[in-house]
């Protein structure tokens, strides 16, 4: 049985090679379904040249309807998005917030999409550390939503997960959160049903938690707040989504168009020598993002949910979805300077690696320099005492036996079994990490219907939901996660815990020698961490994949923190 | 476009000794338990039990060649350390610290034992490294795929392998194929070294 699958596999492969088009053209266009509302399904567009299908499976479409917010409706009529704000609030301040349909101009193209408070990205919320606002939020799109806060340890109900914590808020309706920020760093918002789509089009904004004491982080002479996301076109405009369920679950969604807080190029003038606070965010369904500022000297400062224990120095700035990374960047000649993001792809069907560099800004140095030079303090790398005193009350536990184990996986239900075949010759060979969408075609014709990611307990064999941990309020557990190579398609993953913070302690057997407290870890393909989970924060909370369309695909989990 | 004698050998061979899991558990029942969705095919199990949660660095071996039918040995590949979970450099390339272990070399007095990695395309090589008396050697590489193989050497002051290549073996990413066949060394049975 095996043998036949995997011979008419390569006999597949082979009609493949003989009968594919030479092509270099965008495939764009090529209509196959559509929706009552006008949405239709077509080929998604190829990063590269390569077939288009295999012949077997030409004319195939995924099994759900297409899906385009807002369908039919001229975006002439709508309200063009702004640049977002910057709202400072303080305890017990109050923020209405609204989820609705904007028109955005990318690139000089025109397309409907969502935004808080009609801005792209959502507005910037600020406040002091310790604060608590209160958010009422409204519903003005055309489907179920909710706000998540994501990464902050604020009570559990407020969390924003429809069917963990809420209900969905339905169209027209509305929601009031009381929202806690128990800690100083950079954390974002955004939706958690149906995030791959409405993430996707536009719904997230940054917040940062400033801390009481002045020189928490070494002096800047500015800041900046970028949020890194990508977006499929094509020639037919945006490329629809699923309606019924996720499409593009093997890989997730990667867009073709890169985004820096949602235009295709970031921008800054600064002045020769200025010290720049860079706040980066990665926002996107799937993409992982290698930034570099060319030129630039960059010192690493924070992560998720605090500084790390030294600042560092560093080249390149590596971000999977939900991540943050507080980054110093010193301009010490005038000039142009790029924000980069170079990879090395994978083209599965040449079977080679390929280079590939998209630019996502500019950053201009004036030949003025700057008024207050912080050159000395930025060429220090500070030691975080306060880091390092918070963590020295858990390294007694760092040693302690593993609590929990989650394997990661997936399974296929109905994918045509062409791909399925194709695939198990295809994937010989599995990369750390997927930095684009290198099997467009088999992507778009997987859905969360005919494929389950997997977070499986590896000591009771329980998938997804059926998970059940449980821990007491104040409790500290080693978790160990491992993402298995011998899978359908293995890829990497970003796991998120929600209302909680951890410590990466190791990966793949090495200790880590400069720790930050973390959200959100990545994991790839191959790869075993080992994970301090502080049970802080009482509740029932989710942890999951934030490849959207993993979790749309089931890999998300649900535990529970008894107080204590 | 016709493929050519040798990618139709290389897929057959491929077709052939594929034993992956997801061809060999096709339509296996679902130890989870979980049910199929309503008029959904059943699920494939793609993903054996039993290797759950180990530490699993890659490891490629390494074997003799033609001159040196009898050696053999091992490389392992782990990522350094990193403030970040993924580790690449500004290029994008992965990094990798190597680590040879040679499990058996019939080695020749006076004769010093050189490593090397070298690109697919040979255009770009760097010397490793000398096996010691340990037969072990750790090194770094940034290099997306690459070949590495043991010179035997009268000296370890040169900048290009001169003696017999006694060991060698691919990176994991040289499993990378094309559909019907593997670039340069279309001709090497690569599922020797895996």
């Amino acid at each position: 049985m095996a043998r036949r699958v995997a011979a008419g596999a390569a006999f597949q492969a082979l009609l493949w090679l003989t009968g594919a088009p030479a092509s270099g053209q965008q495939h764009a266009g090529h209509m196959m379904a559509t929706d009552s509302m006008g949405a239709v399904w077509r080929m998604p567009p190829q990063p590269i040249p390569m077939p288009m299908m295999l012949p077997g499976l030409m004319g195939a479409v995924p099994g759900v309807t297409p899906y385009l917010p807002d369908a039919g409706h001229d975006p002439a009529m709508l309200p063009e998005a702004v640049f977002r704000e910057v709202v400072e609030m303080a305890d017990g301040d109050t923020l209405r917030l609204k989820a609705g349909f904007v028109r955005r101009t990318i690139g000089m193209r025109t397309f409907t999409m969502y935004g808080f408070n009609g801005q792209y990205p959502g507005p910037l919320i600020r406040v002091p550390q310790g604060a608590e606002i209160i958010v009422l939020f409204t519903n003005h799109i055309d489907l179920p939503t909710a706000v998540h806060w994501h990464g902050l340890r604020l009570e559990n109900e407020f969390d924003g997960v429809p069917g963990v914590t809420q209900d969905p808020v339905e169209p027209g309706e509305s929601f009031m959160y009381r929202v806690h920020f128990p800690d100083a760093g950079l954390y974002w918002y955004h939706p958690h049903h149906r995030e791959d789509i409405q993430q996707d089009l536009g719904l997230y904004g940054n917040m940062l938690v400033d801390a009481p004491a002045a020189d928490y982080y070494g002096p800047a002479n500015g800041e900046d707040f970028l949020m890194l996301d990508d977006l499929l076109v094509d020639e037919g405009g945006l490329f629809p989504w699923g309606r019924e369920a996720a499409i593009q679950t093997l890989m997730g969604r990667f867009g073709n168009q890169l985004l820096v807080n949602g235009e295709p190029r970031w921008e800054a003038t600064v002045r020769r020598g200025e010290v720049r606070r860079l706040y980066l965010t990665n926002v996107a369904n799937t993409r992982t993002f290698n930034l570099v500022l060319e030129g630039a000297e960059l010192k690493l400062v924070g992560a998720d949910v605090s500084k790390f224990e030294r600042e560092s120095f560093v080249s390149n700035i590596v971000l999977a979805p939900a991540q943050r990374y507080i980054v110093d960047a010193r301009f010490d000649e005038p000039g142009t300077y790029a924000l980069l993001n170079p990879i090395q792809a994978i083209d599965h069907f040449n079977g080679r690696f390929y280079p590939q560099t998209d630019t996502l800004g500019i950053v201009t140095v004036l030949d003025e320099p700057v008024a207050e030079d912080h050159g000395e303090a930025f060429s220090t790398l500070r030691e975080h005492a306060d880091v390092i005193e918070d963590i020295d009350r858990y390294r007694a536990e760092f040693g302690r036996p593993i609590d929990h184990e989650l394997e990661l996986t997936a399974r296929v239900g109905d994918l045509p079994s062409d791909i399925v075949a194709v695939m198990a010759i295809d994937t010989l060979y599995f990369p750390p990490v997927e930095w684009t969408d290198a099997m467009p075609m088999m992507n778009y014709l997987s859905t969360s219907e005919n494929l389950i990611w997997i977070m499986r307990d590896a000591h009771t064999g329980k998938e997804n939901g059926d998970i059940d941990w449980r821990f007491t309020e104040g409790a500290v557990r080693k978790i160990r996660i491992h993402n298995q190579r011998r899978s359908f398609h293995p890829m990497q993953h970003p796991i998120h815990f929600h209302g909680q913070r951890f410590l990466i302690l190791s990966r793949d057997g090495v200790p880590s020698d400069n720790l930050a407290w973390k959200d959100t870890v990545v994991i790839p393909v191959g790869s075993t961490f080992d994970i301090l989970l502080e049970a802080s924060n009482s509740g029932r909370w989710m942890a999951h994949c934030h490849i959207a369309e993993h979790l749309e695909a089931g890999m998300s989990m649900v535990f529970t923190v008894d107080p204590g | 476009m016709k493929p050519s004698a040798g990618a139709i050998g290389a897929a057959a061979v491929l077709a052939i000794s594929l034993g992956s899991p997801v061809s060999g558990e096709a339509r296996a029942a679902d130890p989870s338990g979980i049910p199929a969705p309503e008029g959904a095919a059943p699920w494939v199990v793609a993903t054996p039990r039993g290797d759950a949660c180990l530490v699993t660095p890659e490891v490629v071996r390494l074997s003799g060649t033609q001159s040196a039918p009898g050696n053999r040995g091992s490389m392992t590949l782990t990522q350094p350390g990193s403030p970040f979970e993924i580790t690449v450099d500004d290029s994008g390339f992965q990094t990798f610290d190597i680590e040879i272990q040679v499990d058996r070399l019939r080695r020749r007095g006076g004769a010093v034992y050189v490593a090397w990695a070298a690109k697919p395309e040979l255009d770009e090589w760097m010397q490793l490294g000398t096996l010691g008396e340990e037969n072990r050697l750790a090194a770094r590489i940034a290099w997306n795929q690459f070949l590495v193989f043991v010179s035997e050497e009268a000296s370890t002051d040169i900048e290009r392998w001169q003696g017999p290549i006694v060991l060698t073996g691919l990176s994991p990413s040289g499993r990378l194929h094309t559909m019907a066949g593997h670039g340069p060394f279309e001709a090497m049975n690569c599922q020797l070294y895996f």
